[in-house]
């Protein structure tokens, strides 16, 4: 195998793996409902988990907005 | 920018809000109704900035009505007619001001808020004068007033407190009421409760079909199903388990020990289905709300304090016994 081409499979494999670490990202977004969706977008915002944990509150921020949104928002988008 | 993040919801809350309601005391008649609603005040609306997005709300023994707000982050209060009788607050983090205010109780002396970022109580005199913070073990998820000196809160925590706190004005513990007796799952503890008269409370889970009476911290004198009594399914997202459906949203008493518990997306309209229970949880009669309310509150004249509008509005019913 030349040099070049093992070059190129390296590549594509890099290539492959990001898409599907992006994927495996997002995957628990897709189709779920926006509560959800915003649980998982504040669990994993790292400048709101690190304002939170200076609080002492940490991620359980985001499980308190995801039961106010279950509560309160969630009846208004219907 | 983390102001900006943590405002953004309520922001786009506010735009939401904007959108038409469907005002109108409609209710649901039984076979044989028991109960029946009569609209009696209406403060808020549509074409006014009264109120933007009320979360707490309370009502002192006069029939002033003290109303959080979390789109312009204060604490407001009404007199018994509905006119505007002031306000304190604002955005921040310092004392007496919010971010995200969430809960509100009283007593006859003092008002008590939460915030959803801030691990404690917040202390307000009726004045809206700003007292004093109480600091709490965690993210408080429910709280009732129960004197001057005694308030009853549950917390949030990756662990599950699972437990009511009675703690005293200074935030030390007096009792711990343990509600489940096992690890029941992420968030699966999450409740509403109210104190019963009696000196027990009455619990309504907002993730489980359940409603429970206990008297004492291990005395459960009562627990029943209203939606069939399956376990709420639960979603595997990042990593947690969700609960995806709600049962009960809140739960308040009246004078006459009936008991009214707010229905989540289990009742046939959800946010709408009122439960009216009695003393032993049996159903009574189901009142139906012409519109969603993520909050039941009686006043000590047995007058329903639900939301209207998306939260622009606040109304207020007579509750009428036949």
């Amino acid at each position: 195998m030349s040099r070049r081409c093992a070059s190129g499979r390296i590549r594509a494999a890099a290539l492959l793996v990001l898409a599907a670490v992006c994927l495996a990202g997002t995957a628990p977004v897709l189709g779920a409902g926006i509560c959800e969706e915003a649980f998982v977008r504040c669990f994993y915002d790292p400048d709101i988990i690190q304002f939170f944990n200076f609080m002492g509150s940490g991620g359980m921020f985001c499980a308190a907005g995801y039961v106010f949104c279950r509560t309160y928002v969630e009846p208004i988008l219907g | 920018m983390i102001l900006h993040k943590l405002t953004f919801a309520a922001a786009a809350l506010a735009l939401l809000a904007a959108g038409p309601g469907t005002p109108g005391p409609a209710f649901q008649a039984q076979a044989r109704p028991v109960l029946s609603l009569r609209e009696t005040l209406s403060i808020g609306g549509l074409d006014d900035d009264l109120l933007f997005q009320w979360t707490g709300l309370t009502v002192d023994r006069a029939g002033n009505i003290y109303v959080l707000d979390m789109m312009d982050d204060l604490l407001k209060k009404f007199d018994p007619n509905g006119k505007p009788a002031g306000r304190t607050g604002g955005k921040g983090l310092g004392p007496g001001e919010f971010l995200a205010p969430r809960l509100l109780d009283g007593t006859d002396r003092f008002l008590y808020a939460t915030d959803q970022n801030v691990m404690g109580i917040m202390v307000f005199d009726h004045e809206l004068k700003y007292r004093r913070l109480i600091r709490t073990p965690s993210l408080v998820s429910h709280l009732a007033a129960l004197s001057d000196d005694r308030i009853a809160v549950t917390g949030l925590s990756m662990t599950g407190e699972s437990a009511i706190l009675i703690m005293d004005g200074e935030g030390k513990v007096i009792s711990r009421w343990e509600y489940t007796e096992r690890k029941s799952g992420f968030l699966q503890d999450s409740v509403s409760f109210a104190p019963d008269g009696r000196g027990g409370f009455l619990i309504a889970y907002l993730f489980q079909d359940r409603v429970e009476r206990w008297s004492g911290p291990s005395a459960r004198t009562w627990a029943k199903s209203y939606f069939g009594g399956e376990p709420v399914s639960t979603e595997k997202i990042g990593g947690f388990a969700l609960p995806t459906e709600t049962c009960f949203k809140d739960v308040a008493l009246d004078s006459r020990g009936l008991i009214y518990v707010l229905g989540g997306n289990r009742a046939k309209h959800p946010g709408r289905d009122v439960l009216v229970l009695d003393s032993g949880g049996s159903l009574v009669q189901v009142l139906t709300l012409p519109e969603p309310s993520h909050c039941a509150y009686i006043d000590g004249k047995d007058r329903l304090y639900v939301r209207a509008n998306d939260g622009v509005t606040i109304r207020r019913y007579e509750i009428r016994y036949e």
